[in-house]
């Protein structure tokens, strides 16, 4: 009865628009109502969880982000992306599917990416006469990008409730993410076939000498996934300790060398990042003590049993779960989605034998799709905001993205777990 | 000029808040600060000088604690605290949406002091023990910190009832000092 009623009253208060902490909150207040348990176990559930030195690496990642995001690094980052082919039809859009990883693995967020890479981008696509709505649904389609290349916040959040190896929890959804940017671009050069007024750039000439301009001016951003992925892979660091080296290496290269921040603009930086943080912090505060709660009442065994009673099949419940995290993912963000799904769907997906560090990409692209697929979609009103075009001409454009881009990727990663594990049994002995 | 939502409350509310607010910014701008610029020093002790930063986990998570839920205080004064909008792209009818914005509203609120409630009566609860359970090297108080989270749920609750006593006003139609600067710019 707790658990039904918790499950309701999320889906009412989000439903109405109330805040998701909120939301979980109403959950707290029902549970103390209607069960047994003492209120004063909340506070101290919530800040033990939260007073954690690995969580450290999520709001760092943040300030990282914000500072990279502020400090006008995106701009070399595409300028270098649309040198190699803004020259062929679709090269343009395909730079800036490119631009979005890229940026991705450094600010380790869609919203930051989609703002950066769709302010720069969108200006280009439509001077070139690139059809709006659907070059803005592709830059839509391929922020979450962010979320898949290491380091991705989701990731540290999902191996520490999941108590999995943060490193192959990254490694998981890179390939994944290499498939997504593969079949987003082939959507979008098939999608551009009935559009013949495109104008094409000039290749660079002489190409090598502007190349090595172009690599000069995007070199000290692209090396902070380097300094961030190496410290961690070669040891050096934790991803923690890394999160904080990127934003000691941020602060100067956003100053001096691109010269997009100043010590003052800095401050405001770092402050609206960690209003970013209180937001993502406080929803993780309650969610962490729904969670508790819900697994005191049995919600994982009940989970458990109402899927196998439909059937137990392991591809059917496989597809379950998805179904429940695309639900999930669609009503909140991919943070309070991951950390409610995880210890309920887990050992569902257990189960049916799949692999922990199989779930981390499959819930990695699941919520990442979720964040652009109507009717919540984050993203794609953020998206309609920073490409200024209306959502109504994003909206079938971000469906195809999804149909033949999203989920085939999804599919695949969740049927075909060499994808997902292949890479982190390579690198990192199990 | 952006009108702030304590600019719309009574000047012996709005003031006072005013200035929590500005500590709020400062706590939040030194946390982060404080957490890039330890690890840093953290990797750079280690590798540089071989040494460690001794027990720095423990003030710096406590300091940083404070930190989040200062940027959460923030962002209730800026209405940034996520939501899914689903009813407010159906709904068009000027009354309903006024109606289904207090109701949030009120819900809002009412959670908010519910959360603070839960954390007196823990906060309680630990004062109750003759001995306060705190960090095994620096022995910092686990209170410290869970009375910053309750302080800041207090002030959350704070705006929320500030934005509920703006929506009513707005519904009863009384004017709203954001109006009278609008009809003064014009």
């Amino acid at each position: 009865m707790i658990i039904a009623g918790s499950l309701i009253i999320v889906c009412v208060m989000l439903l109405l628009g109330v805040s998701v902490y909120v939301a979980f909150g109403a959950v707290l207040m029902f549970i103390a109502l209607v069960g047994d348990q003492s209120i004063s176990g909340y506070l101290p559930t919530g800040a033990t969880g939260i007073r954690s030195l690995v969580l450290l690496a999520i709001p760092l990642f943040m300030i990282a982000g914000g500072i990279m995001e502020k400090g006008k690094i995106a701009a070399p980052l595409v300028a270098l992306a649309e040198m190699f082919i803004g020259h062929v039809k679709g090269g343009l859009s395909a730079a800036g599917v490119l631009a979005c990883g890229v940026f991705g693995s450094i600010s380790g967020s869609a919203n930051a990416t989609l703002t950066c890479i769709g302010g720069i981008m969108m200006p280009h696509l439509k001077k070139a006469n690139y059809p709006a709505g659907q070059s803005a649904a592709l830059i839509v389609s391929a922020s979450p990008l962010g979320l898949l290349i290491p380091p991705s916040a989701s990731h540290i959040l999902y191996g520490w409730v999941a108590q999995q190896h943060v490193l192959k929890c990254f490694l998981s959804t890179v390939i994944p993410a290499i498939i997504l940017i593969t079949l987003l671009i082939i959507t979008n050069q098939i999608m551009l076939r009935k559009y013949d007024d495109i104008d094409l750039s000039e290749r660079p000439k002489p190409f090598l000498p502007t190349l090595g301009r172009q690599g000069r001016l995007a070199g000290p951003a692209l090396m902070m996934p380097f300094i961030i992925l190496g410290g961690i892979y070669g040891g050096v660091m934790t991803p923690t300790e890394a999160a904080g080296i990127a934003v000691v290496y941020a602060i100067p290269v956003a100053i001096y060398f691109y010269r997009g921040l100043t010590w003052k603009t800095l401050a405001d930086t770092i402050c609206s990042s960690g209003i970013t943080i209180g937001v993502v912090m406080t929803m993780i505060f309650m969610v962490l003590i729904v969670s508790d709660n819900l697994i005191l009442q049995g919600a994982p065994q009940l989970a458990k049993d109402m899927v196998y009673s439909l059937s137990d099949n392991p591809v059917v419940i496989l597809l379950m779960i998805n179904l429940v995290m695309i639900l999930i993912g669609m009503l909140m963000d991919d943070i309070s989605g991951l950390l409610l799904s995880t210890p309920i769907l887990l050992p569902i997906a257990q189960s049916v034998g799949m692999d922990p560090i199989h779930f981390a990409a499959v819930i990695g692209v699941n919520l990442g799709m979720a964040n652009i697929t109507p009717p919540t979609a984050p993203l794609l009103y953020l998206g309609a905001q920073v490409c200024d075009t209306p959502v109504a001409k994003m909206l079938w454009p971000t469906l195809v993205f999804i149909l033949f881009a999203w989920l085939p990727t999804l599919m695949l990663t969740t049927f075909v777990p060499s994808l997902a594990l292949w890479l982190p049994d390579l690198l990192l002995s199990r | 000029m952006t009108t702030h939502i304590t600019d719309e409350l009574p000047a012996f509310i709005g003031t006072p808040m005013k200035w929590m607010l500005a500590i709020m910014k400062v706590i939040v701008t030194a946390s982060g600060f404080l957490m890039a610029f330890t690890f840093g020093l953290v990797v750079i002790i280690r590798y540089g000088f071989g040494g460690d930063l001794f027990a720095y986990e423990e003030w710096l998570l406590a300091f940083s604690i404070v930190g989040f839920f200062a940027g959460a205080v923030l962002a209730a004064e800026r209405n940034l605290h996520i939501n899914a909008d689903i009813l407010g792209i159906i709904m068009h009818n000027p009354r309903l949406i006024w109606w289904r914005g207090f109701v949030v509203l009120v819900i809002e609120l009412t959670v908010t002091l519910f959360i603070v409630y839960a954390c007196y009566v823990s906060l309680a609860d630990d004062f109750s023990f003759p001995r306060l359970r705190s960090t095994p090297v620096l022995r910092i108080p686990f209170v410290s910190w869970r009375i910053a989270i309750m302080i800041a749920f207090s002030f959350i609750a704070m705006f929320s009832a500030a934005y509920l006593y703006v929506h009513i006003r707005k519904g009863l139609g009384l004017p709203l000092k954001s109006d009278d600067a609008g009809e003064t710019a014009q």
